[in-house]
């Protein structure tokens, strides 16, 4: 250590007393203060982090302190490097033939729904290995921890469930709609969750020109991307658009090189793109 | 000659033909706690944001007193500042320097993290953060309150009953 050190440090450090340097050392529990521990235990992984609530109560007040966990997770969701885990459910099914799906995730958080008839929904942190069962939907005024339901006339026939992506206080899906002509057409359903009210973003013309502006055949998908919202086409040509206020504006070719893409599953931070190729490829 | 190497070939010499070019430097004095007077240049000593302001608000014409810290450790975060100077300074050999500097017993490390949090000298601070962040890392609870004396206040039960919540946790 002393080739390290300044030479009248080093000096200093070793003449010193040992009952001093003790002393030092019990003064680095007591006395770091709070906001130097708080940024050294965010530098760590999350499974040290929670081995490290039992080392006393300070520490464990400190790493559940909601600031604390959410100044971790911005901290650890830069644009790390891609990792493809498997996490086995916690829960079991009471119902094998109707497994549990995935809704969405939000914040590290997973949405899991399903179970037969049962329609349990729980929200999983992977993470730290926890979930909470939510509370059976029970129609009542909007109030915090409380269910609320929505009655009204849905504009248009609704696609299949997927994530519905939550974009500006709204949640968006893409609906069809008969026009005048017999035909069909596709349009995003946006439902304001602030004001409770539905309205509608038209989408450019979809098809080929031998389809015969029937679009049904056609399965749009939109997802989240940053404050906007992207559509891509199943198919070899895959294209991607923001719609942002209401409006289509940037139109991003994706790049055709890589054959038949299945669906794209959404953006990263950094705005790759993930796409699914066939049902077991990944492509980013 | 062991020792002053690491203060010749990276710190003084790049620092002061930094210091050179600029029209005038002016040299600070600051005061430990053990009343040890150090005369730095204004460049080095504004890597502190503590100081920097002192100096941006005309509170740095006579001796700048700096309580909380003691002359060893002012000395080593001296050194630290000095070698911080000239940013673009060579990477690789800065990364060196750091890595050889931050390799202290704990004690010092804990002076050093005071005084980075005390002076806001935010590249120091985060370094020191680290090697702590390090030294904990992989860790086992009773190992880290060995390490760092903390007192384990928790009773057996509550003790035995965080471990069984988070059982993943705590495999190897």
């Amino acid at each position: 250590m002393s080739d390290n050190l300044p030479a009248k440090v080093s000096k200093s450090l070793f003449t010193k007393e040992e009952e001093e340097e003790e002393e030092e050392e019990v003064a680095m529990c007591d006395f770091l203060p709070s906001e130097i521990l708080f940024n050294i235990l965010l530098l760590l992984p999350t499974k040290s982090i929670v081995k490290f609530t039992s080392v006393c109560k300070t520490w464990r007040s400190l790493i559940r302190n909601p600031d604390f966990i959410s100044a971790h997770l911005k901290l650890s969701n830069h644009n790390q490097p891609l990792l493809l885990f498997r996490f086995d459910f916690p829960f079991l099914t009471q119902d094998r033939l109707a497994p549990f799906g995935v809704v969405g995730t939000c914040n590290g958080l997973v949405c899991v729904m399903g179970d037969g008839f049962s329609h349990r929904i729980i929200l999983w942190n992977p993470c730290v290995r926890m979930f909470v069962e939510l509370p059976k939907p029970n129609v009542t005024n909007q109030s915090y921890g409380e269910w609320s339901m929505v009655t009204t006339a849905l504009p248009g026939a609704v696609r299949l469930c997927d994530p519905l992506p939550f974009v500006n206080g709204a949640l968006h899906w893409v609906a069809l709609r008969r026009t005048n002509y017999n035909k069909y057409r596709n349009f995003i359903t946006v439902l304001n969750l602030g004001e409770m009210v539905f309205s509608e973003i038209a989408l450019p013309i979809l098809l080929d020109d031998n389809d015969n502006g029937d679009e049904s055949q056609i399965r749009p998908f939109i997802s989240a991307y940053g404050n906007s919202l992207a559509l891509f086409q199943e198919g070899f040509c895959t294209l991607c658009q923001c719609l942002r206020d209401q409006d289509i504006n940037d139109i991003i070719d994706v790049d055709h090189a890589y054959g038949y893409i299945h669906r794209a599953k959404g953006f990263r931070k950094s705005g790759e793109i993930v796409v699914q190729l066939d049902f077991d490829q990944w492509f980013v | 000659a062991i020792q002053s190497s690491r203060f010749s070939c990276v710190g003084f010499p790049l620092a002061y033909i930094f210091l050179a070019c600029k029209k005038k430097s002016m040299a600070l004095k600051l005061k430990s706690s053990d009343n040890k007077i150090f005369e730095v240049e204004e460049l080095v000593a504004v890597q502190s944001e503590t100081i920097k302001s002192l100096v941006e608000d005309g509170c740095a014409n006579n001796v700048i007193p700096l309580p909380n810290v003691d002359s060893k450790t002012l000395e080593l975060v001296l050194d630290w500042c000095k070698n911080h100077v000239d940013v673009k300074l060579d990477e690789e050999k800065l990364k060196e320097y750091e890595d050889k500097f931050i390799e202290v017993d704990l004690a010092v490390l804990y002076d050093l993290l005071m005084a980075a949090n005390y002076l806001n000298i935010k590249d120091l601070l985060n370094r020191a953060s680290q090697k702590v962040a390090d030294m904990l890392k992989g860790k086992k609870p009773e190992q880290i309150r060995e390490t760092f004396n903390i007192v384990n206040d928790f009773s057996p039960e509550e003790e035995e009953e965080i471990r069984k919540e988070n059982l993943w946790a705590f495999e190897e």
